[in-house]
This record gives structure tokens, C-alpha cells and sequence, in this order.
């Protein structure tokens, strides 16, 4: 695959337009129940009674991450401000948000843990530094005198053999960790403290014959892994160095007759693939190459209806994990925009830093896209990154 | 939270039996982790150790935990610590499969085993990992934690025999995957950062224990892909194994690290085509052996020299052949998608290398595309991409 630089037209006025599904079956979006499910998580799961708070405590800071994107994408930055306590404390929460992920700041490593007094982690570092691009605190003065330690841990973790990442200073290495290191150091503005080139040259190493990409070389390709190695190949600029055609038909494959997406051939479907697949195809320039009103339906049939929040499958048990990820899924097919009258107002997420595109606009945050064929507009939510036009060989 | 049935689930909260004992297992776990933090400070392995394990049995998934353990383990003058570490770490994957922190760890004292324990001592210890690795996989077949696992054993093994030797690195073909010609870094990956790695020196008996290491491994890939023909992750590893391989004078496969003849690529292709072709004709909708094909046909290109032209043609045409009368001889309602694309792709190589019936074969794939698009519309995109690009730049 060659790809060439190229200023594509942009057409500012485009604005993906989707069908509401007509058929009678399809539940609509309850942005009302998933609202209140979110806003009531924390404080069930702070709870030292609650049993799913105790199994997801090493992790909090992932689910925090996760409800207040969701809710951005549902209210209005204010409100959610308000509703999760984000900049200053909620009634019965005694400290902030912003606060709590400050306390979760571990010295022993300079990175962030999933909890008060855990180790540093990057997939909890990359976590706790959205929360702070997200609550415009990247500015807070407790927060710059923790950032240069923050960089460090972060770019320490690169390995000099062959440019790859480990979670933490135990060396267990993961194309996730790429991911997380890469993004954590763009939005720092630290990108320049590890080597982008060996970064992306690890990611690509990994690549499998499928196009799609594992957790390290040698392993099988898995779309949630797909999504850290194209954002971090976004964020260092290279997607010149993907064969998106043919990783696209096989994230296209990933569409099962439910409509939803599953992770690898022959495998079930599930809401979280929404997120780690759409995005992808987002970023490449293919969402059209699946089905997206069947993909929206199957999102809306994994709602609870009674208590909010989204599920894995149809008729599963709802989790924050999957309701971030059914709601973003939802945000990337424009669904949210087009079909649902009181999300029309709020942001939109953007694929690569899965954050709300305005945060992003806002820190200036660099990567690249592509388009499929010459002439493809690109969507409003991501022109402020470099686009690529694709060269196809699908005969090759 | 995954495959959880909803009503079950609230079902089971719902009784206020069942709560109370979930919200006493909340608080006892709250208060192991409030003590197991504040033990670390302490450094005391007597009281640490078997609380941490207490708490990993129950919940294998807190990364922090694990750290803390193999601190106290570093601290110990007795580091007979072997077999506690592995009853902990397969108890933690019993309760759950996926823990990334349980696989890790003991990833961590293996590779720490494998620098100061005799090479005979670490085979017999080895030969009970893959053991392991037999059972989980058997229990679920597609745990790409497991298969990641099998291959880091078998990069201790190799270790052992000199067999992991960082040579050239070679970009193949279309460049959509990396592979080091004479190494087995592409089998295996680093999933750890490396622990001081001994270097022996290939002699002739260590050469046949690598031989045979790698025909068990590509004999397990047969094993498992017969028993289920959609097991991706065995095609995938049988793909990461064939760069190693050799097919020479009819006697099937045999592992190799040099670079392959013309004679050998043949006799693997014909090998794994009749393999391909009786799954294809068994289980047409699977789309396994679909992607297992399509990386075949770039193997052989990239492993092919032009002399071979007089049986590559050939050996395209009679797989047309045979897809064609797959494809018209189906009648099924799903219209044989899989059979359609794999005769495409086969006629596309063919019209590239071959000016031999050329215009038949544009006009069949036209056709193809055509009812590729009233079979999964779903893809149409896609399809209309290829039929647009095939209009402007037909192939030389
Ligand atoms: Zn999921």
C-alpha cells in the first residue's frame, strides 16, 4: 500500500446522515436512563458494600475516564461538570474528581495508579491524564509540578532494543502500552521525548497477515489491539505504513449478521467493538465499508431499558465499560447527531484520542487520518489532523 | 463484564440473601487491600506473601498486587519460590483465564528460572508448562493469553538451544508483514523485556532439538485445526511457523532456518492447498481458511522466483477452477460469499501473471463482483470501490 500526501477537499458542510432504522423493533436511545446510570455509578460503587466496586477498585480511574466521556457525549460540559463532581465536589462525595486523580498520582514510579496508593501504570496514567484534559486542569499547579515526573515514567518505559512499551517497570510489553504512551505524551506535549520512528516501527512489527495487529510480535491479530496500534501509528504520523485496504476489509468481516462487530473471525459480537473497530475505520477513512444502520441497532437493542447504561450483548447485564463504548460507537456512526434529538446539542468523540473533539481542538492534539478514494470529504470532527489519500492495490 | 445475563444477574442482587453475602465479600476485600498496601510499607514477607495470595485467588487481576508480591519475593534470601508461584498463578487463571496480571507474572518467574536452573532441569520444567498450556487450550481454544504464553515457552526452549539469535531483518513483499529470515523473533515476540539472554552457539545437536521443538509445534497446529477448522489462532500460529518451514522431496513438513528453495515453496503450497480446499468444500461459510488462503497466495509470491512461473499459472488455474465450481455448485441462501471472494482473489493473481485467457477471467470477476454485491450488501462499498478501480486502471 502507498499512500501520498495531498490536500483532499474538506467539505465543511457534510455531515453524515444516517436513517433512524424504520424498523418496529428498534428500541430508541435512552440518554435519560444512561445519564442517571452513570451519575448514580459512583456512588454505588464507593459504596464498601458494593461487590462489583470491591472486583473493579484496581481499575477505578479507567471507569472514571469512561463515565464522564460518556456523559460528555450526553450533557453539556457544565453539567456534567456538576453532575460527577469533576472540578469541585458533589453533594455526599467529599473531594473532586480532579482532586481524587491527583491523589492517585503514585511518587514510587511518577506515573498514575488505577486507585489511592497503587502502582503507576501507563494504562492508568493515560486515564488520569484525559480526566485532566477533560476538566481543563492540565493547568492545575498540583498537576505542573507532577508533569516533568509524569513525562519521565512515561518515556522511561520505552525499551532502546526495539522501541517498544512495557506497562510499568516490571516489563510486561503490549502494543496497548504504545498507545497509552504515545497519546499521554502528546496531549503533555512531550512527544519529542521518545523515539516516534522506533514507536511505530514496533507497532508495524506486529502486524500480521491479516493487516490486523496483536498484542506483541507473534500474536494473533485482535481488533481491540487494532485500535492502540492505528491511533499510535495516527499519532506518530505513519498510517503510510499501513495496508488499510486490506485491514479494513478484515475489520469490515468483523460485521456478524446481528450487525454488531466481534474481535476476530468466528467469534460473538459485542458493543465494545463498536468503539475499538469504528474508530479504526474512522481514522482510515472506511466507515462506509459496514453496515452502520444495522451496527446502530445493534448498539440500541444492548441498552438496559430499565436501569440505563449498555451491555455487551442483547439482553447481558450493563456495565460502564460497554456503555462508554455503545455511546462512542453510536457518536462515530453520527447516530448520536443525526438521530437523537437531545444529544444533537453535545460533543462528538474523536477517534484517536477518544476524547470529545472540542478537547482535542482545544490542545491542538496532532495525528493523521486517511480517506479511502481522492475526492472523499472528511468528516468535520477530524480536520484539524494531517489526511492521507489512499492508493489502492485490492488486485495485488 | 462480559456474557452476564441480565435478569439473572438482577435477579440474584435482588435477593437480600445473596446481597449480604456479596457486600460481607465487598468489605473483606476492602479491608485485605486496605492491609496489603499498608503491609508494603513494612516489607514484611511473612504476613504479605500469603495475604497476597489470599486476595489473587479471589481476583487475579490487580496489577499493583502482583508488584507488590514480587517485591517481597525479591527481598527473600530463599528464593526457592518456583513452585508456590506457579500453584498461585494457575489457580488465579483458573478463576480467570484472561488476567493479564496472572499470565505476566508467571511469564516473570519462568524467564527468572530459566537464567539460573540447569538446561535439563528447565526442559522437564518446560514440558509441564506446555501441558498447561494443552489444558487451558482445550477449554477454550480461541485464548490468545494462552497461545501468547505457548510461544513464550517455546522462546525459553528455543533459548536454551541458541535459537533465538537476532540476525537481518528482511521487509517481505507488499510489506504488510515483517519477518526476520533466520530467527524465530516472529514466532515468539518479546513479551518481556529480556532478562540477561545466554548465548549459545548453534551446534548440530541443539540444530535438531530446534527442529524438533518447531515440528511439534506445527504438528499442535495440525492437531487443533483439524479438530476444529475455525480455530484462527492455530492458522494464525501455522502462519508464523511456515516462514521456519521447509517441504522438500515429498516428505511433508520439516522445520528450517535457512532461507527456502523454489522446490520447497511448491511442495508446501500443493500441501496446504489440499488441506484448504477439502475445509473449503466442508465448511464454505467459515471464513477462516478464507484468510488462510489469501495469505498463502502472498507467501508464495514473496517466497517465489521467477523460474517457478511455469507452476505458479497452473497451479492459480486449477484453484480457479475448483472455486468456480464451488461457487456454482452452492445453492444455499447465503450465496456462497467466502467461495466468491477466494475465486477473485485467485483470478486477480491470475490476470496479473498471466496473459493467458485474460478477458474470460476480467469478465468472471466482473460477474463476481456483481453477485458479491447482491450476497452481502452489507460490504457493497467495499465492492463498488474494487469494480470502480478495476475500470481505471485495468491490470497490465
Ligand atoms: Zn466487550
Amino acid at each position: 500500500m502507498t499512500t501520498t500526501s495531498s490536500s483532499t477537499s474538506i467539505d465543511k458542510t457534510q455531515k453524515v446522515s444516517l436513517q433512524v432504522p424504520t424498523t418496529t423493533d428498534v428500541p430508541p436511545f435512552f440518554a435519560g436512563l444512561h445519564t442517571s446510570y452513570i451519575a448514580g455509578l459512583a456512588e454505588k460503587l464507593d459504596a464498601k458494600t458494593s461487590y462489583e466496586g470491591a472486583v473493579t477498585e484496581h481499575l477505578r480511574m479507567s471507569g472514571v475516564y469512561w463515565s464522564l466521556t460518556a456523559l460528555s457525549l450526553l450533557k453539556s460540559p457544565e453539567e456534567v461538570d456538576v453532575i460527577m463532581g469533576l472540578t469541585a465536589p458533589t453533594a455526599g462525595r467529599p473531594i473532586s474528581i480532579v482532586d481524587w486523580v491527583l491523589q492517585c498520582y503514585d511518587n514510587r514510579s511518577g506515573g498514575f495508579g488505577g486507585n489511592i496508593g497503587h502502582d503507576g501504570h501507563l494504562l492508568y496514567t493515560l486515564s488520569a491524564i484525559q480526566i485532566l484534559a477533560l476538566a481543563d486542569r492540565l493547568q492545575d499547579e498540583r498537576f505542573l509540578n507532577l508533569k516533568e515526573s509524569v513525562i519521565d515514567f512515561v518515556a522511561a518505559r520505552q525499551q532502546p532494543t526495539d522501541g517498544s512499551f512495557t506497562g510499568d517497570e516490571w516489563g510486561e510489553i503490549d502494543t496497548r502500552f504504545t498507545y497509552c504512551a504515545l497519546s499521554s505524551l502528546s496531549i503533555l506535549k512531550a512527544l519529542d521525548r521518545v523515539n516516534v520512528t522506533q514507536a511505530a516501527d514496533f507497532i508495524l512489527s506486529c502486524r500480521n497477515f491479516d493487516g490486523g495487529f496483536g498484542c506483541t510480535i507473534g500474536a494473533e491479530s485482535h481488533a481491540g489491539q487494532v485500535f492502540t496500534c492505528v491511533g499510535a501509528l495516527s499519532i506518530a504520523k505513519s498510517l503510510h505504513k499501513l495496508d488499510a485496504d486490506l485491514l479494513g476489509w478484515w475489520l469490515a468481516e468483523r460485521q456478524c449478521d446481528s450487525g454488531g462487530l466481534n474481535g476476530r473471525p468466528e467469534k460473538q459480537a459485542d458493543v465494545c467493538y463498536s468503539w475499538w473497530i469504528l474508530s479504526v475505520l474512522s481514522i482510515t477513512g472506511r466507515v462506509s465499508w459496514i453496515n452502520r444502520d444495522k451496527l446502530a441497532t445493534f448498539i440500541l437493542k444492548c441498552q438496559d431499558d430499565e436501569d440505563g447504561g449498555i451491555a455487551d450483548r442483547p439482553d447481558d447485564m450493563a456495565d460502564i465499560f460497554h456503555t462508554f463504548f455503545g455511546i462512542s460507537g453510536l457518536s462515530l456512526l453520527g447516530h448520536l447527531h443525526a438521530a437523537i434529538p437531545e444529544c444533537a446539542p453535545f460533543r462528538q468523540i474523536d477517534p484517536v484520542y477518544a476524547l470529545p473533539t472540542d478537547v482535542v481542538q482545544k490542545l491542538g492534539l496532532q495525528g493523521q487520518i486517511m480517506v479511502a478514494q481522492e475526492g472523499d470529504s472528511v468528516e468535520e470532527r477530524l480536520q484539524q489532523y494531517d489526511t492521507l489519500t489512499s492508493q489502492h492495490k485490492l488486485f495485488q | 463484564m462480559h456474557g452476564r445475563k441480565r435478569t439473572e444477574y438482577k435477579h440474584r442482587f435482588a435477593d437480600p440473601q445473596v446481597a449480604a453475602g456479596l457486600a460481607q465479600k465487598a468489605q473483606q476485600w476492602y479491608a485485605l487491600s486496605d492491609k496489603a498496601l499498608s503491609l508494603r510499607e513494612n516489607d514484611d514477607a511473612s504476613m504479605t506473601l500469603p495475604l497476597l495470595d489470599k486476595m489473587l485467588r479471589v481476583n487475579p487481576d490487580p496489577l499493583h498486587l502482583w508488584n507488590i508480591r514480587r517485591s517481597q519475593l525479591l527481598l527473600q534470601s530463599d528464593s526457592n519460590w518456583l513452585s508456590t508461584e506457579l500453584a498461585l498463578t494457575a489457580a488465579g487463571l483458573e478463576r480467570n483465564p484472561k488476567a493479564y496480571g496472572a499470565w505476566f507474572h508467571r511469564k516473570w518467574v519462568l524467564q527468572r528460572q530459566s537464567i539460573t536452573t540447569q538446561v535439563s532441569t528447565m526442559e522437564s520444567l518446560l514440558q509441564q508448562e506446555l501441558a498447561l498450556t494443552d489444558l487451558f487450550l482445550q477449554r477454550d481454544e480461541r485464548n490468545f493469553h494462552c497461545w501468547n504464553f505457548r510461544r513464550f515457552l517455546v522462546g525459553l526452549e528455543l533459548q536454551l538451544y541458541g535459537g533465538t539469535t537476532d540476525q537481518d531483518t528482511t521487509t517481505l513483499g507488499d510489506g504488510s508483514w515483517w519477518m526476520t529470515t533466520t530467527t524465530t523473533e516472529q514466532v515468539i515476540g518479546p513479551q518481556i523485556t529480556a532478562a540477561s539472554k545466554t548465548t549459545t552457539t548453534i551446534d548440530s545437536n541443539n540444530t535438531t532439538k530446534i527442529h524438533s521443538i518447531l515440528q511439534r509445534e506445527w504438528d499442535f497446529t495440525q492437531g487443533k485445526i483439524v479438530s476444529n477448522f475455525s480455530n484462527f489462532s492455530a492458522f494464525h500460529y501455522r502462519s508464523k511457523l511456515l516462514l521456519l518451514s521447509s517441504f522438500g522431496d515429498g516428505n511433508g513438513w520439516s522445520p528450517k532456518l535457512a532461507s527456502t528453495s523454489t522446490q520447497s515453496v511448491q511442495a508446501m503450497a500443493e500441501q496446504e492447498w489440499s488441506l484448504m480446499e477439502n475445509i473449503m468444500f466442508t465448511e464454505p461459510d467459515d471464513q477462516t481458511i478464507w484468510w488462510y488462503h489469501r495469505f498463502l497466495l502472498d507467501f508464495v509470491v514473496t517466497q517465489q522466483q521467477q523460474s517457478a512461473a511455469d507452476w505458479y499459472v497452473p497451479w492459480l488455474a486449477r484453484q480457479a477452477e475448483t472455486l468456480q465450481v464451488l461457487v456454482e455448485e452452492d445453492d444455499s441462501e447465503r450465496g456462497c460469499k467466502w467461495g466468491l471472494l477466494g475465486w477473485h482473489l485467485v483470478l486477480s493473481r491470475l490476470v496479473a501473471s498471466s496473459e493467458e485467457n485474460k478477458e474470460e477471467r476480467h469478465q468472471q470477476m466482473e460477474t463476481v463482483l456483481d453477485r458479491l454485491i447482491e450476497v452481502d450488501p452489507d460490504r457493497t462499498q467495499r465492492y463498488q470501490i474494487m469494480k470502480k478501480q478495476k475500470q481505471q486502471k485495468p491490470q497490465p
